[in-house]
């Protein structure tokens, strides 16, 4: 006796077909769905419902579970790890939109009743009401004792383990990380000092403007046939040449000029950011300030954000050279944390290394 | 219900201690291990950030909360308005932000207060929602929708009444663009509290990336 269950909302309606499994002697006059025959999903605006067996169903559970949750903290949980891949996924896409993303099984020996002659990948953009009755529809399945009993509501919040840093303990945590490996650098840097400082007398008549480049402690880096400062090649290949600035020996130390040049770098990054919705995690930054306050450096501190550095405002925001901007000149470095809530953090690199 | 009741008031008989009984409510809510510094910053924030929307949705929300707390025998928690206004200012983010910790119980009964308006509220909210979706599609602004605006007016004023604008996270939302966009967020979040789990599932999302 196949036994169906259905969980209706305005936008989404799941029906499970399946079988008891033997007789558990439940006498409650609804007999228990232990073995999933098939799965559906209805969704408004999309004519074909989504079917699928067991390892659909269970993959759009776990994953909208996941993501719900994701929703709710702002923070995005891990892939979590899975000896097959998952069959549904869901990501925020642009305009407040939610896309569900179902790929086929691949055998598809479980549901030998449903005719899908030609399994294509699904994809359905839901808003957030959508998104909701999606959700409702599973937690109402999952509060369900009679329908899969061994499948129900699990949830945990993530840990910290997963997370960039967010909260104030992470915060203080992470730029002191960065702190200490800043500090190894520019000890590393200075401790190459000499040996470009004896090569100095050497040429210096031939190409002035480059050999004071390498006493900038470049000794990694190609020498830049051009005089140009380091702002100018970024302005056009959007990389900023960070490294120079970290390794510029001469960094603004003055507390109460680091804290004017703060405030101005918060002002400014207030002004421009629009803080885009399809951005879910941190974005961190170091940017280097000149005296005057320009931004003449950036750079992900975490590669992988490289991509998301259009969605701040420091593309715009640096520096485009007019005229010569003195090589060595004196830098202050800043951590800026571009939050997904909207918010900014700006914090001074060098006050982190000195304590 | 009257369960309850006849607990609490042998409670009442036993001794006139207030933190003896805990209403059996905020049972289900699980036990999450934190600091002993108390519940963390952003869940702060967020549950009075939550109160807020609830206060910009409905006229009287902050006597709503009262009724709340008193249907659901949440009193041994939370005693009277003056409480209840102490441990909301438990945010950061407030004018008079409280130096004092947020107890997992106290977060709990907060959490309960949100998901109880919230469901109350659920038919508006959806409608809210949706309205807002149809008018974001045909860009239509949202000043033309009287609820909408409503809510949207009234988030703002309760916002930059009662936030610290020194604060840089206040400074941000400086904009109506942002504050709109923050209290669309609320209602969404609204939304998932009046759920089946709506309540587990924003209590556990409190604690995202705090615990081990």
């Amino acid at each position: 006796m196949t036994i169906e269950r259905q969980y209706s909302l305005p936008n989404c309606k799941l029906i499970l077909q399946g079988l008891p499994q033997g007789t558990d002697g439940k006498s409650d006059g609804r007999a228990s769905l232990n073995l999933l025959m098939n799965a559906e999903c209805h969704l408004v605006g999309y004519p074909q419902p989504i079917t699928g067996g067991r390892e659909f169903f269970e993959s759009l559970v776990r994953q909208v579970s996941r993501y719900a949750q994701g929703f709710l903290s702002g923070l995005t949980p891990p892939e979590p790890h899975h000896p097959k891949p998952e069959l549904v996924e869901l990501h925020p896409i642009a305009g407040d939109l939610h896309q569900l993303t179902v790929y086929p099984a691949q055998e598809q020996e479980s549901s030998g009743d449903s005719p899908l002659p030609s399994p294509a990948i699904v994809k359905v953009d839901l808003t957030t009401v959508q998104l909701f009755d999606l959700v409702e529809a599973i937690d109402q399945f999952l509060a369900d004792s009679q329908t899969l009993p061994e499948l129900s509501l699990q949830l945990k919040p993530l840990s910290k383990r997963y997370l960039k840093p967010e909260q104030p303990v992470a915060q203080r945590v992470m730029p002191a990380a960065i702190g200490v490996s800043s500090l190894a650098l520019t000890a590393l840097a200075l401790f190459a000092l000499p040996i470009p400082d004896v090569k100095r007398p050497q040429d210096p008549k031939l190409q002035p403007v480059e050999t004071r480049h390498g006493s900038s402690l470049q000794t990694e880096t190609v020498p830049t046939p051009t005089a140009t400062p380091p702002s100018a090649s970024s302005s056009t290949t959007g990389e900023p040449p960070l490294a120079a600035n970290l390794s510029s020996p001469e960094t603004i130390s003055d507390p109460e000029e680091l804290n004017n040049l703060k405030a101005q770098l918060d002002e400014k990054l207030v002004k421009a950011w629009i803080p885009a919705t399809d951005v879910k995690v941190p974005l961190v930054y170091r940017v280097s300030v000149a005296k005057d306050g320009a931004i003449v450096g950036y750079k992900p501190l975490n590669p992988s954000q490289e991509q998301a550095t259009e969605q701040t405002p420091l593309p715009d925001l640096l520096y485009k050279p007019v005229g010569n901007r003195p090589q060595n000149e004196p830098l202050a470095d800043f951590q800026v944390t571009f939050n997904p809530d909207g918010s900014l953090e700006v914090q001074s690199l060098s006050v982190m290394n000195n304590q | 219900m009257l369960l309850a009741t006849v607990r609490a008031v042998s409670v009442m008989q036993l001794e006139q201690s207030q933190s003896q009984s805990i209403p059996i409510i905020l049972d289900s809510l699980p036990d999450l291990p934190i600091s002993e510094k108390g519940c963390p910053r952003r869940a702060r924030l967020e549950i009075d950030l939550m109160l807020l929307a609830i206060e910009a949705l409905y006229l009287g929300g902050a006597e709503h909360m009262l009724v709340v707390i008193s249907e659901l025998d949440l009193q041994t928690v939370i005693q009277n308005r003056v409480t209840l206004w102490r441990l909301r200012s438990t945010n950061p983010l407030r004018r008079f932000s409280q130096r004092r910790t947020l107890s997992l119980m106290e977060a709990k009964a907060l959490v309960v207060i949100i998901c109880n308006l919230g469901r109350r509220l659920t038919a508006k909210i959806r409608q809210l929602l949706m309205d807002y979706e149809a008018l974001k599609q045909k860009q239509i602004p949202i000043e033309r929708h009287l609820q909408l605006s409503n809510y949207l007016t009234q988030f703002r004023v309760h916002f930059r009444s009662r936030m610290n604008p020194r604060r840089a996270l206040v400074m941000a939302y400086s904009s109506d663009e942002k504050l709109n966009e923050l209290a669309m967020r609320l209602l969404e979040k609204l939304l998932f509290c009046t759920g089946t789990a709506g309540m587990q599932r924003f209590w556990i999302s409190l604690f995202d990336g705090e615990v081990e």
